[in-house]
């Protein structure tokens, strides 16, 4: 029956367009960091909350693609000498992303239920 | 000592590899993480990642093309077992998925009638002349085809026909590419100097391919011979003229009309496919069951080594750089 249940769950996110494990760490890392929310510092939050490298290239994917479905929205700054001339394209979540991370954390949390605790942890 | 630039060649191959808008931001935020002690790996696996993850966008946003691209490139690893898997299959592999391709492609631009015209000049002026060569050895001499291709129509394999509509198609939008303009309306001397542009890409192509074809796989054979491998040099001339012919009344068809403005990602999928066509001869190996010299009609011998290694020169030499510079040429000018 859990099994079940499980994969319902899944089919009802796929159909829904639930976020990944990905898009979803980028997106809380875009809410936590606010105002200052560009490439570098995205991909440092997630490198510290994952405890690896991540490719700046990867989480711009997945920002391109959160953007064309409107869950945020992005701005560019103004261009710096440290970056080369370059301008920094800051990001923030638009209310439909705060919606879809609302609704993705109430589906987790009913899976999450009854989920059996790691041995290391039972003793 | 530190170096406190990024690499110069990993700068430029990311503002030119890349499909999609140049992404200023990213490149920004690599420099930036360089300039606070990240080292040069570093920054050439961002650059190498970042370049794989945009192309890997690109196909799967475009999964016919890309299917099509998929489908050719089996078509030219499945060559390496040739005589273990139907050889008819091989070149179907070789020349349907490029025909698709190029009314794909081609309807974006062009739309559906426009790439209509194309694929009927290609199919009929291909067909006529081919006819015509295989009763009077005119424009490009005396052969005759064996049943490798499989059906034909009178003695002229169908899916040969096809390989015009393909092959001609992507030589059509690597001379575009190196001409420039490719998003204006055909005027000028631009009408007759696109045709002779794109009658060379596709004649490079014929030069890498003929004597693999004709000699290795016997797909036909010469009735006289000739100084390339066998084959008459008079065949590169006709196929100049002959392609030459159907770009020249495409142009005409075209003056004065208004493509659809095409991304620069649009037109560099094309020129993969001519790259990659290239490539693929790279991969043309002698097969098992062949001895290691091609006897021609007149009992002149030829090393097959050397016709492959012809082949891979041509490729080498002549196919990856035009296809690297029109690459080039469309993603500085949509830049």
């Amino acid at each position: 029956l859990h099994q079940f249940y499980f994969f319902s769950i899944i089919e009802i996110m796929a159909e829904r367009g639930y976020l990944g494990e990905f898009e979803l760490m980028i997106l809380l890392s875009v809410v936590h960091l606010g105002e200052d929310a560009y490439g570098v510092p995205i991909s440092r939050e997630i490198e510290r909350l994952r405890g690896r490298d991540v490719a700046v290239g990867s989480v711009y994917a997945a920002l391109e693609r959160m953007e064309s479905k409107g869950l945020i929205a992005s701005s560019l700054g103004d261009p710096t000498p440290e970056r080369g001339g370059k301008a920094k394209r800051y990001f923030r979540v638009t209310k439909a992303g705060l919606r879809q991370v609302h609704e993705t954390r109430r589906v987790l949390s009913q899976m999450w239920r009854g989920l059996p605790a790691l041995e290391e942890e039972r003793v | 000592m530190k170096r406190t630039k990024p690499p110069l060649v990993a700068n430029w191959m990311l503002e030119h590899l890349t499909p999609g808008d140049w992404d200023e931001a990213l490149a920004g935020d690599l420099c930036e993480e360089f300039g606070v002690g990240r080292s040069e790996g570093w920054y050439w696996r961002q650059v190498l990642v970042a370049i794989g993850v945009g192309w890997w966008r690109e196909l799967v946003g475009r999964p016919w093309l890309s299917t099509l691209l998929l489908l050719y490139l089996i078509g030219r690893i499945l060559q390496l077992f040739a005589g273990r898997v139907p050889n008819l299959i091989i070149v179907a592999f070789h020349v349907i998925p490029p025909a698709l391709f190029a009314v794909i492609h081609g309807a974006r631009i062009y739309r559906s009638r426009g790439v209509l015209v194309f694929a009927g000049l290609c199919l009929g002026v291909g067909t006529v002349f081919e006819s015509i060569s295989l009763r009077t050895g005119f424009p490009f001499g005396h052969y005759r085809f064996t049943h490798l291709m499989g059906p034909q129509i009178s003695g002229l394999p169908i899916l040969l026909a096809l390989a015009y509509v393909g092959m001609g198609y992507l030589s059509w939008v690597v001379g575009l590419a190196l001409l420039g303009g490719e998003n204006q309306p055909l005027s000028g001397r631009r009408i007759v100097l696109l045709p002779l542009m794109a009658s060379i890409v596709m004649t490079v192509w014929d030069l890498s391919m003929e004597g693999v074809w004709a000699d290795i796989d016997r797909a036909w054979v010469w009735r006289d011979g000739g100084s390339y491998y066998g084959v008459p040099i008079s065949n590169f001339f006709g196929w100049l003229f002959t392609v030459y012919v159907f770009y020249q009344l495409f142009a005409f068809y075209l003056r004065n009309r208004e493509p659809v403005p095409a991304s620069a990602d649009h037109w560099v999928l094309a020129i993969l496919f001519y790259f990659l066509s290239a490539v693929g001869n790279l991969l043309l190996a002698i097969p098992s069951s062949l001895g290691d010299v091609f006897v021609d009609v007149t009992g002149k011998r030829w090393m097959i080594s050397h016709i492959l290694w012809t082949s891979h020169l041509v490729s080498i030499f002549l196919m990856i750089p035009l296809s690297l510079i029109a690459w080039l040429k469309i993603s500085k000018q949509h830049q």
